[in-house]
């Protein structure tokens, strides 16, 4: 029965999901981008906490999802980009919470129809939808929670180890597509394991030591398979601001009490998808809260429905984030409760109201079924009418009026023009799009994309530009020449006026195509190429600088300095090889990456073990400077410098320096991915050993 | 027999004051919905309407006189679910002249949430008993708009209030204008409806138990008459969301559950008999007791649930949860 429950689910996705199961075209929408194999093929690699996208940054949440994107990567040498999404998300986004939440669900109620009905609720209600239209990691994150969930409560039933290494590596399977979606999940658990103790029948503290017991091995597994991006992400959190963490409440004016009790998404409009539009709740949906706590009122007996009923009322008072009552809730959480300021906007807490209403409706179809009251079309009655209430929200995923990832896009041939072009020349360059990119301009290693809003729009706030002309002012303000060539800029293009495929970006930053491209034929330091395009337009800044070069005083956009290339290597994102021959006088090394103070320089022979170990192992921290575009700046005195450090002297008094740039934080990454590799090592061996004499006995 | 007199008397009292309280409040609460003191709403019978389609342009053009001077806004009845994505271009004039009074461009996805839209133009000092003309075009959008059907329109009147402070006659035919608006308005009877609750809960006190949705519930005191007098007044009377008078409504709730012992089941109930309202309330565009109300059942909810917690508690301690722990 169960496998045949499993069986159905599949064929309703199947249904529901056709136009991701019956063409095998790009899909790409919002958030969800789209990789060039060239791209994709780059994420087979170590995990590196440094991103060279825009102009450089932490890549604090891709780094998380590092064995997602490593089976991008490996999926880039076999097959293309609309294959790879669809088997890594798009297809779990669908499959994982029908059936985890039925495993779930069948495990509380023992019944296989309410089962059934509680996964379509969990899988088809109006945010699980909308999130399927762009933000595919938390869905496929918010999809495993429910078997994490049900794995916990058999720990907790069985006491066994098993149980708990198993609920360990479904958390890290939650944590690789959203460490958040993590966070949440593990306070789920939390409140579980407390609801269980104040309930459990005949209180034994041994008992409550072998459950905490059970717990710390689970804390420990998520801890050591984590590793790898939890021991930089602590060194960069102790030695600055995370932008992750910083970021202002958003969203206040799109959530509502109502809209959170009816589990309705604000921008849900049953049509369209109509993002930062708030929708007026339909009339309908104000039966789910009534099913919901009835099931809760006639199962009041089963602690199962009373913890997940209250888990839904917690989910209710999070996501309507500063709507009343209690306004001044959320805030006072985003800023002094742990972690909490990862959500600037509460939405994600609608998986709660989710995951608590599937089951409690659940249980009172269960109620209804099993109870001799009703007459038996009453019984089916409910069941189709429950279940209609879900999937008819399905319906413009279906007919695909609903556009987003329901529509196939094609990739415009100016972009693959624009593509080939830059990948055909080999030195790093960046290519800046204005007013921002588009989710066909090219980005690799070697050739970041850079957003003109997104990255670089912050540093002419100082320019004092009109506020109307500030858009604009990146490419004719008074510095634009110096700025865009500090930071390696080699082309400027403007993208098309993409509206076949939802991506008309000079209608959401509000200014006309005509007026970029009047200011950019205006602009002096520009060339336009001849590149074969149609609508895209692309310029060569002639003097950009290359990605790391030498000045004779400290960098500044203020005045065109003197520039010298510096013989490098790239290693990796996080480290480069420099080789400087007969230097003598006090010069600057300039790294055109955002400025961060986990940059270092080494002089001599270089090991990420002892970046670890010696405190002393850089040059020292004043030599280290944020010039005022923002980026990397290092003072070398090659006297003073080469007495303290390896250098090669020269009769002429001059020296040849061998240096290393370095992202420091790396080192912990690959500390962390040691130490996870050797423990899962010995956890397989240990796994095999046991197993073998278990076998034998 | 003189007892049953006097119970009847009784209960015609009790109609009767909740039924003229109900009209005092109905129309109190009503009127708050209007934008100013000086302005109020007229319907206007449309005489002559036309919709065309050329080019596969929507074009819908009515005519009407104006009641009254002063014209201001004109509010449509848009009916457009799901959402109409596009352009809309609203134009009126006087029938007479060749000139447009205003002529504007709209996103007409706001038609969805704003059903009845409001083209507010440049007020028409003597617009009484003057012909205009207005035009809606769909200029953008593949689909199409669609408006109720149109033979009536409202607009809004907006007098200067120095006119009104000067003439007592004016003020009192404004005045008079706005009561019999919104003594047609069904929102009105609605908000009267609603101020009879407390009389029908009072006629259920009669009996002994109550039967709803097959949930058993004990005999309804006089309390929660009062209680419900309470949220009806400060949903449709304070309206607003303070903060400050939903704990009185909470602990009168604990009290009356914790005296009755039902167990909880008295806040399932309200909560559920609330909540129905809100869909209501929003039809109506009444936001802010949707607002009010919505909060009060998520408080209902959350009783709900932690009477729900201490019954469960009380069972573990008698050894009948079914939480299957190692023990």
């Amino acid at each position: 029965m169960k496998k045949v429950s499993i069986v159905l689910l599949t064929i309703i996705a199947v249904i529901t999901h056709w136009r991701w199961f019956f063409n095998f075209e790009i899909l790409t929408y919002g958030d969800w981008g789209f990789y060039y194999n060239e791209t994709q093929r780059e994420l087979f690699s170590l995990p590196n906490i440094w991103t060279s996208n825009g102009i450089g940054s932490v890549a604090l949440t891709a780094i998380s999802m590092w064995p997602i994107n490593l089976l991008w990567g490996l999926f880039a040498k076999f097959t293309n980009y609309a294959i790879s999404e669809r088997i890594l998300y798009l297809f779990p986004s669908i499959f994982f919470p029908l059936i985890c939440c039925y495993l779930l669900i069948k495990k509380i109620l023992k019944s296989n129809t309410a089962a059934i009905v509680g996964a379509i609720i969990f899988a088809f209600n109006t945010y699980m939808l909308v999130g399927r239209t762009a933000h595919l990691t938390l869905m496929v994150a918010f999809g495993i929670c429910p078997l994490v969930i049900r794995f916990f409560i058999e720990t907790l039933e069985n006491g066994t180890t098993k149980s708990a290494v198993k609920t360990g590596l479904a958390f890290f399977l939650v944590g690789v597509f959203e460490f958040r979606v993590l966070y949440i999940c593990i306070w789920v658990c939390v409140l579980y394991f407390t609801y269980c103790h104040i309930l459990q029948k005949n209180w034994r503290w041994k008992f409550f030591f072998k459950n905490i017991s059970l717990i710390v091995l689970e804390i420990f597994i998520i801890t050591i398979l984590n590793l790898y991006w939890l021991l930089s992400f602590i060194e960069i959190f102790r030695e600055s601001n995370i932008e992750l963490f910083n970021r202002s409440l958003f969203g206040n004016a799109y959530m509502s009490i109502a809209k959170s009790i009816s589990l309705f998404h604000p921008f849900w409009s049953g049509g369209a998808m109509t993002p930062f539009e708030v929708q007026p709740i339909p009339y309908y949906f104000f039966l789910i809260p009534i099913f919901a706590f009835t099931g809760m009122y006639f199962n009041r007996k089963n602690a199962y429905i009373v913890f997940f009923g209250i888990i839904s009322m917690i989910g209710i008072l999070l996501s309507k984030q500063v709507a009343p009552p209690f306004t001044e809730m959320y805030p006072w959480l985003y800023v002094n409760f742990p972690g909490f300021s990862l959500f600037r906007e509460a939405s994600k807490f609608y998986f709660l109201i989710a995951l608590g209403y599937s089951i409690l409706i659940a249980s009172l179809v269960n109620w209804v079924l099993t109870s001799k009251i009703y007459h038996r079309v009453f019984k089916y009655f409910l069941v189709f009418f429950v279940v209609w209430i879900f999937i008819v929200n399905t319906k413009p995923l279906f007919t695909g009026e609903i556009g987003t990832l329901f529509v196939p896009k094609q990739i415009p041939s100016d972009y693959i023009i624009i593509k080939n072009f830059i990948l055909r020349q080999p030195e790093f360059f960046r290519t800046l799009w204005l007013p921002t990119d588009s989710r066909w301009s090219i980005n690799t290693i070697s050739h970041p994309k850079v957003s003109g809003i997104n990255d670089l729009f912050k540093f002419y706030d100082p320019i004092n530009a009109p506020q109307v002309d500030k858009l604009l002012s990146l490419v004719n303000g008074k510095y634009s020449d110096n700025l865009i060539d500090l930071h390696s800029v080699k082309y400027i293009a403007l993208p098309m006026n993409d509206v076949a495929n939802q991506d008309d970006l000079f209608k959401i930053y509000g200014i006309r195509r005509i007026n970029y491209l009047n200011s950019l034929n205006d602009s002096p330091y520009l060339n336009k190429i001849v590149s074969g395009t149609k609508e895209l337009v692309i310029y060569e800044n002639k003097n950009f600088r290359p990605h790391i070069y030498l000045t004779d005083s400290i960098e500044t956009y203020k005045k065109q300095l003197k520039y010298f290339p510096v013989n490098h290597t790239y290693r990796s994102t996080s480290e480069y090889k420099l080789t400087l021959f007969k230097v003598s006088k006090p010069f600057f090394i300039n790294f055109s990456e955002a400025y961060n103070e986990g940059w270092k320089l080494r002089i001599g022979s270089f090991s990420w073990l002892n970046t670890l170990l010696d405190h002393d192992y850089s040059i020292g921290d004043e030599f280290k400077l944020k010039n005022d575009a923002g980026l990397n700046s290092f003072k070398i005195n090659p006297e003073y410098l080469c007495n303290i450090y390896q250098c090669k002297a020269h009769s002429d008094g001059s020296y040849d320096i061998y240096l290393t740039l370095y992202f420091k934080p790396q080192g912990f990454v690959y500390l962390g991915l040691f130490i996870t590799l050797i423990v899962l090592v010995v956890f397989i061996v240990l796994v095999f050993y046991i197993k073998k004499k278990h076998l034998n006995v | 027999m003189l007892n049953m007199k006097r119970n009847h008397i009784n209960d015609l009292f009790a109609f009767a004051t909740l039924l003229v309280g109900g009209v005092v409040l109905g129309l109190y609460t009503s009127l708050r919905q209007d934008n100013s003191f000086s302005s109020f709403f007229v319907k206007n019978k449309i005489s002559t309407s036309r919709e065309s389609r050329v080019n596969n342009i929507q074009k819908y053009s009515a005519e009407f006189i104006s009641s009254d001077n002063y014209l201001g806004i004109i509010y449509i009845d848009f009916r457009n679910n799901p959402l109409v994505e596009g352009e809309v271009t609203f134009k009126i004039k006087e029938s007479d002249s060749k000139s447009w009074i205003f002529s504007g461009i709209f996103n007409s996805a706001q038609f969805y949430s704003l059903p009845n839209y409001p083209f507010g133009f440049p007020i028409q000092t003597n617009s009484k008993n003057k012909k205009y003309t207005f035009e809606i075009t769909k200029t953008r959008g593949k689909d199409s708009l669609i408006l109720s059907s149109l033979s009536n329109v409202v607009t809004s009147h907006q007098y200067p209030s120095s006119i009104l402070k000067s003439d007592l006659r004016m003020l009192v035919s404004v005045i008079e204008k706005k009561i019999i608006f919104h003594l047609g308005d069904f929102r009105f009877y609605l908000i009267l409806m609603y101020f009879q609750i407390p009389l029908i809960i009072y006629q259920l006190t009669k009996f002994k138990t109550l039967h709803i949705f097959g949930i058993k519930l004990k005999k309804i005191s006089k309390m929660e008459i009062l209680i419900t007098i309470y949220l009806l007044l400060d949903v449709f009377i304070v309206s607003k969301y303070l903060g400050k008078l939903e704990p009185l409504f909470i602990i009168l709730l604990i009290v009356d559950d914790w005296i009755k012992n039902r167990k909880g089941s008295l806040f399932y109930l309200y909560a559920f008999a609330l909540f129905l309202n809100i869909p209501i309330l929003y039809f109506l565009n009444c936001i802010d007791p949707a607002i009010k109300i919505s909060i009060y059942t998520f408080y209902l909810f959350c009783l709900a649930g932690i009477s729900e917690l201490i019954q469960i508690t009380k069972l573990c301690i008698k050894n009948k949860s079914n939480m299957n722990m190692p023990i």
